[in-house]
């Protein structure tokens, strides 16, 4: 089956995420720090009238030099159990990608990557943002008691 | 037409490591020096602030009040109903705050999670309750 993604480069690394998780790409936004945050999490913007989890894509996906504030863009994502903030330095236009062109991913090099496409030479992953969002979820005992 | 709602906030520290609590919630502020008795200790909360004072918040909870010991300078902050955001759980639970305050849509500062911090509720708290006695 096809998929259309949308190719987001943090540093030097481009990735694939699922273009249905996309609702917006804005400059960089002003966000708030939280208070004893996980570095994975380090605050909060605010989008269409709602506090917005700030979650580093760059760093979750081990490939973080910079931190996430400094990133030009913020990319606006839908997900399971919400809305979340991902600071990304750049995007191109969705693509349409043909099945047998998405490999399964050699290694597991990076995390939560499910497919991949050799562009060339280059290899570039699908994220799979939805686990991903949902391990931190739970990580983060958002849905439990005890804090 | 009905006018919004607008509520009021007590916001310790300078941002962006201020925390603001609902005035409402708030039976009286004590400096530090007058206090005697069990307080939290969220003197971390407001280390940006250049103001070191210290003072106790006694704040409502379900039941009895409760001591907040904090530290940095205490400003009176009003904000439109829709002004004040609630925080997701992912977010909200972890740091023990309930809802964001974003005037004109820019995140200013995070509200105290009142609710959490009373008594029977305090497994977990990221804040060690410590007695202060007066100086002498």
């Amino acid at each position: 089956m096809d998929a259309h993604v949308l190719p987001i480069q943090l540093d030097s690394n481009w990735f694939f995420i699922e273009a249905h998780h996309v609702r917006e790409v804005l400059g960089a936004e002003p966000w708030l720090p939280i208070p004893r945050s996980r570095a994975e999490l380090p605050g909060v913007v605010v989008w269409r009238g709602r506090a917005v989890p700030l979650v580093d894509l760059g760093r979750l996906l081990g490939v973080a030099k910079g931190a996430a504030q400094s990133r030009p863009r913020t990319l606006i994502v839908r997900h399971e159990r919400g809305v979340a903030a991902l600071p990304i330095d750049a995007a191109r236009e969705v693509r349409r990608i043909s099945g047998e062109a998405l490999k399964s991913v050699q290694g597991g090099l990076v995390p939560y990557g499910t497919r991949e496409l050799d562009e060339q030479g280059e290899i570039v992953t699908l994220i799979d943002l939805e686990t991903l969002l949902s391990d931190l979820d739970r990580a983060s005992g958002a849905h439990g008691d005890g804090g | 037409m009905e006018a919004e709602r607008t509520l009021k906030f007590l916001v310790v520290g300078a941002t962006p490591a201020a925390v603001a609590i609902p005035a409402a919630a708030v039976v009286s502020v004590l400096a530090e020096r007058d206090f005697t008795g069990s307080a939290l200790d969220l003197r971390a909360l407001g280390a940006a602030s250049s103001d070191t004072s210290g003072h106790v918040l006694l704040v409502r909870g379900a039941g009895a009040p409760i001591g907040l010991r904090v530290r940095g300078g205490l400003d009176l902050l009003s904000a439109r109903e829709a002004e004040v955001l609630p925080l997701p759980p992912l977010v909200g639970r972890f740091a023990w705050m309930s809802h964001l305050i974003a005037p004109r849509g820019v995140p200013l500062v995070f509200v105290l999670d009142l609710a959490r911090l009373d008594e029977s509720h305090t497994v977990g708290c990221p804040w060690e309750a410590h007695t202060v006695e007066p100086e002498t």
